[in-house]
């Protein structure tokens, strides 16, 4: 009796060890970065790192082109010129992501909603074929789109990248959205009809509401994906509507790293993801897997 | 009842709504497709116009030393990314599903690195592993080791790459893998205690075969992400030193935005295209088989 008891409680003991260990390993690296980026040019660079210290926000002001102070470059401590494309590439990310992600709802909620009740004809293909755009991967479309986007002047907008970001959202969108609208019984949206109420007030009162968590799930991966972007905005964008992640790629360049400007952009540019990951904690299982358990 | 006959078939409504999003997939998404179907059949280079050289370049793309190398790469790099993961993400679910406090705070932490942007989390990799400089140079030199040069040893830079890329998605498999365990029936486990059942027989015989389906969806959903990695790369070895962690879509991206040569770039990522298709399609086709 005893020693099973204690085989048990030892083993609680290794789990909650491992567990912590776990999340340990988990959070270091934001961690890290959000600490580095307070910290001074000589405490970045010191060895053994520095754990504690007073914060500072001169890297931000620096990436934010507030300041003009010492950068470190990992090989020597320049003076950094004033001025940065950071804050207008953060201000391109917000709409681009904004942007692509309504054009998306909106695109894809009116072809989901008729694809459930509508029956339209073809519709089981449109359907098959927005599961077969999620086995394809993006680069395929890359050199396509550039060419496209080149001759149709789209090149370098806002526009452009929005519509770039379509060609995967928006099936996404349609195949999440439908599973969410099947959800929805369909003697509710008749029992609206019978009241008479139109197509466009029973989808616009009932079925939308209803399914907003769906709606707000599918909503938050859009805005994930064209925020964490990196591929299509590096090749479609140049200096007017270039996004923050190409930035980050010229803050390494073969001779230097710009640390500084590093761990504060890439510090910026987490902080939103790591508040959209606690906001959206319930729903975290059916984006990720897009309704694919339940099919 | 005529109002409802009238109800679904209306026809302009629906299609007003269906048509709009369709013509965009067709502009953005099937226009595109085709194209690249096309360009890999010409030796396009953005200047001169569009020449048809029929399957040059895939015949190229065979002796080309570089394609065969980014794909041993990929494969290499997915594979055993994709076997830690499984491990250490089944295994911590079975944990989180033992224990009674805490699961909720587990989850949320082991969650966050997942929506991480790659090239950010690239970068933060690779200033942590800086020989000089970074951190691990620091645990490194604590436990006696001494500084280790990750971004300079083919081996390691491919280590450091895959330890990068398991400490962000291990918390997809957790996710869904310890929902799935919770939705299992309790019944089956109690019966099969009482019958005497231990835990390695409770899990082979229970656990596995009831948690097949929810194994393959991850899986796939991993697949398919693993293959085309390329950002994470790109800022945290940039597919050095040398050739050794060059993934397949950083190949690809680099024959077109630095050869500048469409067509061989298309050409190379519809073989990624395939490649991507047939596992996961195999993996798709045997779950609909169950």
């Amino acid at each position: 009796m005893n020693r099973m008891r204690w085989q048990k409680v030892l083993k609680r003991v290794l789990q909650y060890w491992y567990l912590i260990a776990f999340c340990a390993f988990s959070l270091f690296p934001i961690y890290w970065t959000f600490a580095s980026s307070l910290k001074t040019p000589d405490e970045t660079f010191a060895m053994p790192p520095k754990w504690v210290f007073v914060p500072t926000l001169h890297n931000y002001g620096v990436v934010f082109g507030l300041t003009i102070g010492p950068e470190v470059t990992g090989v020597t401590t320049e003076e950094a010129g004033g001025g940065s494309e950071f804050p207008r590439n953060l201000l391109n990310t917000v709409v681009i992501a904004a942007g692509s992600t309504i054009m998306s709802l909106v695109l894809g909620c009116g072809a989901a909603y008729s694809l459930t009740r509508g029956q339209v004809r073809g519709g089981r293909t449109v359907l098959a074929g927005t599961l077969l755009t999620r086995l394809i991967p993006p680069v395929v479309m890359l050199v396509p789109i550039y060419v496209l986007w080149r001759s149709l002047g789209l090149l370098d907008t806002h526009i452009g990248m929005m519509f770039a970001y379509l060609s995967f959202s928006l099936p996404f969108t349609i195949w999440m959205m439908y599973s969410f609208f099947l959800d929805i019984p369909a003697e509710l949206e008749d029992a609206a009809a019978v009241d008479g109420c139109s197509h466009l007030q029973v989808l616009w009162n009932i079925v939308l509401p209803l399914s907003s968590p769906g709606l707000a799930a599918t909503a938050v991966f859009l805005i994930l994906g064209a925020w964490n972007d990196f591929l299509y905005s590096s090749v479609l964008t140049q200096t007017v509507a270039r996004t923050v992640s190409p930035l980050i790629l010229e803050f390494i360049t073969d001779r230097t790293i710009l640390w500084g400007r590093l761990y504060a952009a890439g510090a910026t540019i987490l902080i939103p993801v790591v508040v959209f990951t606690f906001l959206v904690q319930r729903y975290m299982g059916i984006g990720l897997t897009g309704g694919a358990l339940k099919g | 009842m005529a109002k409802r006959r009238r109800w679904t078939s209306d026809r302009l409504f629906w299609n007003l709504l269906l048509w709009p999003a369709l013509i965009v997939i067709g502009g953005v998404f099937i226009y595109p497709l085709i194209t690249t179907g096309y360009l890999s059949l010409t030796n396009y280079d953005l200047i001169s116009p569009p020449h048809f050289v029929g399957l040059q370049n895939f015949v190229n793309m065979l002796s080309d030393e570089q394609v065969w190398n980014s794909l041993r790469v990929t494969l290499i790099f997915s594979a055993v990314s994709l076997g830690l993961e499984m491990l250490i993400g089944f295994g911590t679910a079975l944990v989180l599903h033992d224990i009674g406090f805490g699961r909720n705070v587990v989850r949320t932490i082991t969650t966050i690195p997942i929506m991480l942007t790659p090239v950010v989390i690239g970068a933060i990799w690779g200033m942590m592993a800086n020989y000089d400089f970074g951190v691990f140079s620091y645990f490194t030199m604590l436990v006696g080791i001494g500084k280790i040069g990750w971004l300079t040893d083919p081996t390691l830079a491919m280590v450091l790459l895959i330890v990068s890329e398991v400490w962000q998605n291990t918390g997809f498999v957790i996710l869904v893998l310890s929902a799935g365990l919770a939705n299992l029936p309790v019944e089956m486990f109690e019966a099969a205690a009482i019958e005497g059942a231990n835990f390695w027989q409770k899990l082979r015989y229970l656990t596995l075969p009831q948690l097949g389906p929810i194994f393959n969806v991850v899986l796939i959903f991993r697949v398919y992400e693993l293959l085309r990695t390329f950002d994470r790369v790109l800022t945290l070895t940039n597919g050095g030193p040398g050739r050794s962690t060059t993934t397949i879509t950083l190949y690809i991206y680099n024959i077109a935005f630095s050869g500048y040569e469409m067509g061989y770039s298309a050409a190379v990522s519809i073989l990624l295209m395939v490649l991507t298709l047939v596992i996961c399609g195999y993996s798709i086709w045997s779950v609909r088989g169950t």
